[in-house]
């Protein structure tokens, strides 16, 4: 290293220099950028054909290839209306969280597998990030998805693979209803069988309103409900305004306890639960109860949920995906909760 | 002294290149090597000579034939995988085409360009940005232990991601704020320190100190943005430990941009540093004028190291190891030493992404934690070697 003043002379960089050296490298780097961009390859294109544009439940405005053969399925509420619309022989995928969380059995009932007949070799990692590079391997035309997928995942997928993303989270039971005609849209082989769902869920729902008005025309007092899938040490984990749950409750004549919190999935504390000693407790039972779901395990409800027992209300464990997705299988569920909150007015339903 | 002790550099022999024009065609060749070989790493496998003829053709802007996806043709990704593997030998011989169909060779190209190539290239680019960052501040405040981060600068960009995740922003409009914040986050310590040496009289300690102060403070200001949301800690968490799978070509141009700006400035001043490091009163006495080379070399570092930051959110201990590595290998002549701390940076970036990539593939870890499983070792050592030589060892 020279440091030696006469070799070479002190001296200070001069703000000309500065200023020159700027900018050529300026020049340089607008030149690699043009370059690059010159380089953008044609991405991986769908199939020609016929395509579809639809609004999705999260106002985005999606162009898809009609009737598309290979779709995968990122949550197992759009997995129910999927299979109700007779679509499962197109599903090449489907969302799982990774070996840590438990896989597809954290996601999927063990009856949904088997009815599904959903194998782990379908699974796609989904969390903590979802696995975009599978999905394009899979020469996937149309990915359905929920408000859970990231949006950055989102972006990917219709980005860099050009594959549409479609995403059904209804707001609440009557946006499934929308959700079925947006399958239809894209999917019209799917014909009279959409017609035929969404006809049935419409006559549920009708019945449910039906049911309410002629309840308060009668001056029937509503029960009071905690609608939970987990708890907690202090509390147990409820639906807030504007939720489905809510919603749910609603529809079948219910009044919830935790419809005053502010977020959609709240806490509610269990000093508040005792205070207000709800009619009817409808808990979330779960099928695998070994790791985020421990609140769901039926026997350890009763055993450490907070308060349990001076709890005088009527206690029915109901599987939680009937009570946590919102899809066709819960407007099917509606019977049943209606049959709880009024066992001597409605009937049990029919299995 | 703290920091590198000058030593002079002994002429070479005639027939041997110099040891630092060596090593940095090493860090280049190695680069280079990741650039065209790392895009084999992720969740779906491709072949690694699919992944060279495919770099390949796009890097030449189509003149390298991909064709592997169809007919043979010299320098094809026929002939690769003819000429490399044995499978593609066997066929070669028995007069079969190759095995891949358009379609496969079609996704496998927009998932090793397209997918994978932004964020790589994004390493390399941030990789670079930091470890020049990191050897032009250890240069002029004459101190090993200083990183881009000692200043501030990531807690400053860190604060500016958590000011965005406290208000629930549309999607696209996160992702369009979210780099604007986090570098206008990471400006504001790096130009306080800038204005402190402005002020002129102050010794490059205070400065430093300043920059951990304002660290320190940026610190509390973060908690205090978390605890008034805790449902911003998982973004601000991810954040806080950097990831490049949101990448761009568009992110890439920026920083290469910035990169490009600021290392050829911090380039211009090798001399000035080098002169630096004999202290403040001698490079005034052979003119070199001391303050404002401290303050242009915050400047810019800031610059640079925020554009990064704000892309990549935060990567530690790339700015800290890499220019020890470069020093290493050329000395301590900041003339040298910058433009191979550069390559280093690249180079270690680059390999800790593919670390994250694989190591539990199909879900890839934020790029922080392998560079911290590196680094945090290597600062350790760098501590109780310092120690070593406070007591008596070799200064």
């Amino acid at each position: 290293m020279s440091l030696n003043p006469s070799s070479a002379g002190p001296r200070n960089v001069s703000g000309s220099v500065f200023l020159v050296a700027i900018l050529i490298t300026a020049g340089v780097a607008v030149a690699a950028t043009a370059g690059y961009y010159t380089l953008f390859p044609a991405a991986v294109g769908g199939p020609p054909g016929p395509h579809v544009t639809v609004l999705d439940d999260s106002d985005r405005t999606v162009t898809a290839p009609v009737n598309a053969t290979r779709i995968v399925v990122l949550a197992p509420n759009v997995m129910d209306l999927v299979y109700r619309l007779n679509l499962r022989d197109r599903v090449v995928g489907i969302g799982c969280t990774t070996g840590i969380a438990g896989g597809m059995l954290n996601e999927y009932t063990p009856n949904q597998t088997t009815d599904w007949n959903l194998t782990p070799a379908m699974c796609i990692t989904d969390f903590p990030t979802l696995d975009t590079e599978t999905i394009a391997n899979l020469s996937t035309q149309l990915v359905l998805a929920s408000t859970l997928t990231y949006a950055s995942d989102v972006a990917t997928l219709t980005d860099t693979f050009h594959i549409p993303v479609v995403i059904l989270a209804p707001a609440d039971l009557g946006g499934i209803i929308t959700d079925v005609r947006l399958l239809a849209e894209l999917f019209p082989v799917v014909g009279t069988t959409a017609l035929s769902l969404e006809a049935h869920l419409g006559a549920i729902l009708n019945n449910a309103s039906d049911l309410v008005t002629s309840l308060s025309y009668n001056d029937t007092p509503a029960p009071s409900v905690l609608l939970t899938y987990y708890f907690y040490e202090d509390g147990y984990g409820a639906y807030g305004q504007n939720s489905f749950g809510e919603s749910l409750v609603a529809l079948a004549g219910g009044n919830s306890i935790s419809s005053n919190l502010t977020f959609e999935y709240a806490d509610l504390n269990a000093t508040v639960v005792l205070s207000d000693q709800p009619n009817v407790i409808l808990y979330g039972t779960s099928w695998n109860d070994e790791w985020i779901v421990d609140g769901q395990d039926p026997g350890a409800w009763t055993s450490s949920a907070p308060y349990w027992s001076q709890l005088n209300g009527t206690k029915i464990p109901v599987d939680v995906t009937l009570i946590t997705e919102p899809d066709a299988s819960m407007i099917f569920y509606l019977p049943w909760l209606e049959h709880w909150f009024y066992p001597t007015i409605v009937p049990a339903p029919l299995a | 002294m703290i920091g590198p002790t000058p030593r002079s550099v002994g002429t070479p022999p005639a027939h041997r290149l110099p040891r630092w024009v060596l090593a940095f065609l090493g860090f280049a060749a190695a680069l280079a090597a990741l650039v065209f070989l790392s895009p084999v790493f992720g969740s779906v496998r491709i072949p690694w000579h699919v992944v060279v003829a495919i770099v390949l053709h796009q890097v030449t802007g189509g003149a390298f034939p991909t064709a592997p996806c169809g007919s043979p043709s010299f320098l094809s990704l026929y002939f690769f995988e003819s000429a490399v593997t044995r499978e593609g030998t066997a066929r070669l011989l028995s007069g079969l085409s190759t095995s891949y169909g358009a379609r496969q060779c079609a996704i496998w190209t927009t998932i090793a360009w397209d997918a994978r190539m932004p964020p790589l290239l994004l390493a390399v680019f941030a990789g670079a940005a930091l470890g020049i960052s990191g050897g032009a501040l250890q240069g002029t405040f004459r101190n090993p232990l200083v990183d881009p981060y000692l200043l501030g600068l990531s807690t400053g960009a860190a604060v500016g991601a958590a000011v965005l995740f406290t208000f629930n922003l549309a999607p696209a409009q996160q992702a369009a704020a979210l780099p604007l914040l986090a570098f206008c986050g990471g400006l504001v310590p790096g130009l306080v320190v800038y204005l402190a040496a402005r002020g002129g009289g102050r010794s490059v300690e205070t400065l430093l100190l300043t920059g951990v102060a304002l660290n320190f403070l940026f610190s509390a200001i973060l908690d205090l943005l978390l605890l008034y949301r805790p449902s911003s800690n998982i973004n601000v968490n991810f954040w806080l430990l950097g990831g490049l799978g949101d990448a761009s070509w568009t992110h890439d141009a920026i920083v290469l941009s910035a990169l490009l700006l600021g290392g050829t400035a911090i380039g211009l001043y090798g001399r000035e540093l080098n002169i630096l490091q004999l202290g403040s009163d001698v490079a005034e006495s052979v003119g070199v004028d001391a303050r404002r080379v401290t303050r242009r070399i915050v400047l810019v570092t800031t610059v640079l190291t925020a554009t990064a930051v704000a892309f990549t959110g935060v990567i530690g201990f790339v700015g800290l190891v890499s220019p020890h590595i470069a020093r290493r290998f050329v000395g301590p002549d900041y003339r040298r030493v910058l433009p191979v701390v550069a390559l280093v940076g690249a180079v270690f970036l680059t390999l800790s992404w593919d670390i994250a990539e694989t190591v539990i593939s199909p879900i890839v870890l934020p790029v922080g934690i392998p560079t911290a499983f590196v680094g945090a070792p290597f600062f350790l050592y760098l501590l109780y070697r310092r120690r070593g030589r406070a007591v008596g060892g070799p200064t």
